[in-house]
């Protein structure tokens, strides 16, 4: 064992005599080692190192932020009551001005929280002490009493009263005493609450606020733990006004210094920036999110993640956790949580007037139907803010000549992203899933962001930036989405592009308030084409071999060598006699079923197995081996031959004018038709949806893909352009020395250029690998070659 | 199986570098950031170096891909372990010198432990990373980073637990090592 293994197993040991007698043993005879970890065991043991306290904080249980009336769970025996003047009663734990203190109800804040008999008026009241620790130094003590001073000035039956603040012997706060529990608890009890539940709270909520923002106070810290709900009552009470301060003391943004709890934050306060009333109103989002989900929306392991989701990350849609939420409460969460406060509902009475009118609707509707996506208000205020409402719900249709308009409407996103997905022809539903790894939630990087789209109809999508898979569920029999066709407007300029269907979904990245439009293009699905010899003798079109694999004939006959790039073929081609061509590269199973090696990067095993992890594995058996050298292709071809000896099929690699001859479809009689790509028919521009190659755009796959993901050329055959470089024969050349080996089509990992059929890369050592590099089979039949002169 | 050469393309290796690369933008954002809080400040201000991160990934993160998240965080404890060393070194010196202010050019942010220790916990970060490379960047996301252990786990690459117990013996190892120097 090393130094780290024993240390990790002696602290393992707990009882002192076996941990002794456990080092005994392995440091028999090495009294330095045994000195050695004697030290560092001291130190484990030692409480106070510099480590405990990180420069750079990180979350974790921290007192001034779990705050509330009876907060925090606290033992009286633990918790220091000195300051306490001595008593007389019998049931008082000692004295604070003329209170006798009653119980500990809390810690939480600066300071605990007690309950009190207030001598003078007879009732019970609630203290909050500032601790003796924190009491030392002045900007916590300022801070405090300045909390207690601006918090008496609001009277709400929603807002906690505070009656008297003394600052003797330890600044304290008497207030209103509320037995009951706080929202938090009640949560953390029953879960999601009801919806007339979560109307009733968020309306109180939203009242007691505006009766503080009437007063010019923030509070700042809004969250269910400072939310009281009396017993009995069950009227709601905010309480700890713990960060409040007036709107013209902006002293604590300036200073950069982020207060408050992050899950419950708004994006200007954590971003520090300067906040006013409706960050509160941010807040109350959260605690309505999360009355109505019964989670807080904006969750990370750290204070950084918080702090980042808050402010760029649209949280889940509450539909997704409940689906029966009303379509009117989601709106009006999503709009408490616009990102920028001018989006937001502009005042908390707004906010209260609305949920009063959603109440008074339940309460007459006890289906808790659906009854109305914009609830109307009563008063004109009200309306005009209702309408603003209604006006961001609408989105415009960006069409590709309407760029400039998007533009101009893609500046007003801000941090937000919107993914329109126009429809088409029977599509019916698709899925769209989030590919972020680490952003949304890093223990399910494929989160669904929609259960189902209905197709049938425009669809906006409003969304956190990032990377997106876009399934089709449901289309027409026959055929199957070729690509998409999309326009981007962002920030920082618009394009277009295609972006292809592979294995039955689509990548779309979504940049950061970019507006992106998708227009789904159809094609048919291919007809199989019978496998039989024709009725006059001659060779069939396709035929599959032992292990399966599909070759397509080549028919004989004259084509042109080289060309592209814009210029002509330079040498005309003559091919003999027909001959087959693998259909598809040779896939990894076809290898591994030959050869019992399993070579391949984007394999289960492979170096390249993360980029494939999502990948099914009949999916991925059929993806193109590759980081096979020239010998070894030449043993898969000895072994299929030997397997085959008496079908008269001959296989081996394709000469490299077969090869360039059958990418262009066949027999080419004009030198004009010598173009770079070769599909339904020649082009001289790849696009995104017809190989899988690395556009300049960084929309590639950034890895091989399933053969036949992308339409075949004229003869049928798949990959020609892109996925993988493929061996071809050039043997007929090397008499001058040249090794007789060169690669065509170019892979995954290049650009169009370098995929074009007029390409040929270039001398490569026999026994090179790279999981760029595969190859497809050439096979002649017997008696074609026994014709041949 | 023949030898295998293998000849990556150009674009085959490129993600290692990226903590590094980002090293130079943030901490230079760091700096520029301290150095505009402390613009128009009292002296002897302090500035929390956990909301100069905060401020600083928002800036930068924000611009960038997710992707680099981590790398943002590796770069930013790197970031901020220098500024602070730095500048507890440079407060020495100034000590050393008969109190003379030092100036913002040489940092002058405040951070709470004792500006020697934080300087002997840096040479003994460095003589960590010599014997243990991973432990040393764990600590320094942990310590420097704000993150939690569960957080450097995962962008280190190791179980929770793995991190549980290097951490504990990293603590360890250091509280020796500083305590001989």
């Amino acid at each position: 064992m090393n130094e780290l293994e024993v240390f990790a197993a002696a602290v393992a040991v707990a009882d002192p005599v076996d941990r002794a007698a456990f080092l005994e043993r392995e440091c028999a005879g090495e009294p330095a080692k045994r000195a050695r970890l004697d030290a560092l065991l001291h130190a484990h043991g030692e409480s106070d190192s510099l480590l405990d306290r990180p420069a750079v904080a990180s979350p974790g249980p921290d007192p001034a932020r779990t705050t509330g009336h009876d907060g925090e769970a606290a033992d009286e025996h633990e918790t220091p009551l000195g300051f306490l003047a001595p008593t007389n009663r019998p049931d008082s734990l000692g004295r604070i001005g003329h209170y006798e203190v009653l119980q500990l109800l809390g810690r939480g804040g600066f300071g605990i929280v007690l309950r009190a008999y207030d001598e003078v008026l007879h009732r019970v009241v609630a203290v909050k002490v500032l601790s003796p620790q924190v009491a030392t130094t002045s900007p916590a003590r300022k801070r405090f009493l300045r909390e207690a001073r601006s918090s008496a000035q609001v009277r709400h039956e929603n807002v906690v009263q505070v009656y008297e603040v003394g600052e003797q012997p330890l600044p304290y706060i008497v207030m209103e005493f509320i037995p009951g529990e706080t929202l938090q608890q009640r949560l953390d009890r029953v879960g999601p609450v009801d919806v007339l539940e979560v109307v009733r709270i968020g309306r109180q909520i939203a009242e007691g606020l505006a009766a503080a923002h009437a007063n010019d106070l923030i509070h700042r810290d809004i969250k269910p733990a400072n939310v009281l709900i009396e017993g009995g009552t069950q009227k709601v009470k905010i309480t700890d006004f713990g960060l409040a301060r007036a709107v013209d003391d902006a002293s604590i943004s300036q200073s950069g210094v982020i207060a408050g709890t992050p899950m419950y934050m708004a994006p200007e306060q954590a971003k520090g920036e300067k906040l006013d009333c409706r960050a509160d109103l941010f807040s109350l989002g959260s605690v309505v999110y999360q009355m109505a989900t019964g989670r807080p929306p904006f969750r990370a392991e750290s204070t950084l993640g918080v702090l980042k989701r808050v402010a760029e990350d649209d949280p889940r849609p509450v539909r997704e956790i409940i689906p029966e939420t009303p379509g009117w409460l989601c709106d009006i969460i999503v709009k408490l949580h616009a990102k920028k406060p001018d989006d937001r509902f502009q005042s908390a009475r707004e906010v209260a007037a609305v949920l009063a009118d959603c109440e008074g609707r339940l309460k007459g509707n006890a289906k808790l139907e659906d009854f109305s996506r914009t609830p109307s208000g009563e008063t004109a205020r009200t309306q005009a803010g209702r309408r603003k409402w209604v006006v961001v719900a609408v989105v415009a249709v960006l069409v590709g000549v309407g760029a400039w308009f998007g533009h101009a409407a893609a500046l007003e996103l801000g941090n937000r992203s919107e993914l329109e997905i126009l429809p088409e022809q029977g599509l019916v539903s698709m899925i769209l899933l989030h590919n972020d790894v680490g952003v949304i939630d890093e223990n399910q990087p494929h989160r669904a962001v929609t259960d189902w789209l209905d197709m049938r109809q425009p669809r906006t999508l409003t969304l956190s930036p990032g990377r997106y898979q876009l399934n089709v569920t449901t289309q027409p029999a026959g055929t199957t989405v070729s690509h998409y066709e999309i326009a981007a407007v962002g920030m920082f300029g618009s394009y277009r592009n295609l972006i292809p269907v592979v294995q039955s979904s689509a990548i779309v990245t979504v940049e950061r308030g970019q507006r992106v439009t998708l227009k789904p293009v159809m094609r048919p699905l291919p007809v199989p084409t019978p496998d039989s010899a024709a009725p006059d003798g001659t060779l069939p079109a396709i035929f599959k071999n032992s292990i399966g694999m599909e070759f397509v004939k080549v028919p004989k006959g004259s084509g042109w060598l080289s060309g592209g790039s814009g210029k002509p073929g330079e040498t005309t081609v003559q091919i003999a006699a027909d001959f087959y061509l693998g259909k598809y590269e040779v896939t990894q199973q076809e290898w591994e079923n030959m050869t019992g090696l399993i070579s391949s990067h984007f394999s289960r095993t492979g170096p390249g197995s993360e980029a494939v992890k999502g990948v099914p594995d009949a999916e991925l058996k059929r993806f193109p081996v590759e980081s096979v050298s020239w010998g070894e292709c030449q043993i898969f071809i000895e072994r299929l031959n030997t397997k085959e000896k008496d079908s008269g099929r001959v296989y081996r690699l394709p000469s490299q004018q077969e090869w360039v001859y059958a990418c262009r479809g066949g027999p080419v009689d004009r030198i004009g038709s010598a173009f770079d790509f070769y599909f339904a028919k020649p082009v001289n521009t790849l696009l995104m949806n017809q190989a899988n190659f690395a556009p300049a755009e960084g929309q590639g796959l950034q890895r091989t893909c399933q053969v036949g993901s992308y339409p075949p050329n004229r003869l049928g055959l798949h990959d020609m352009h892109g996925n993988v470089w493929e061996w071809c024969d050039d043997s007929e050349a090397a008499t001058d020395g040249t090794p007789g080996r060169v690669r065509r089509g170019g892979g995954w990992l290049h650009g169009p250029e370098t995929c074009s059929a007029g390409r040929v890369g270039g001398a490569y050592p026999e026994s090179a690998r790279n999981f760029n590099h595969g190859f497809r089979l050439a096979c002649s039949i017997r008696d074609v070659l026994d014709v041949k002169p | 199986m023949t030898e295998a050469i293998r000849l990556p393309d150009a674009e085959a290796a490129g993600d290692q570098k990226a903590a590094a690369d980002l090293l130079p933008l943030v901490y230079l954002e760091l700096r520029r950031l301290a150095a505009a809080r402390l613009a128009g400040e009292s002296p002897g201000h302090t500035l929390d170096p956990t909301a100069l991160v905060h401020e600083a990934f928002l800036k930068l993160g924000g611009a960038r891909p997710f992707s680099t998240r981590t790398d943002f965080l590796k770069a930013a404890a790197e970031a901020m372990r220098r500024i602070l060393v730095d500048h507890a070194r440079a407060r020495n010196a100034a000590k050393r010198a008969g109190g003379r202010r030092v100036d913002l050019e040489s940092g002058h942010l405040v951070s709470r432990p004792r500006d020697d220790a934080l300087s002997a916990l840096d040479d003994a970060l460095s003589r960590l990373a010599g014997d243990h490379p991973q432990l040393a960047e764990l600590v320094q996301l942990r310590y420097f980073g704000g993150l939690t252990l569960a957080e450097c786990a995962q962008a280190i690459g190791v179980s929770a637990r793995t991190a549980d117990t290097w951490w504990a013996y990293a603590r360890s190892w250091l509280a020796v090592e500083m305590d001989r120097s």
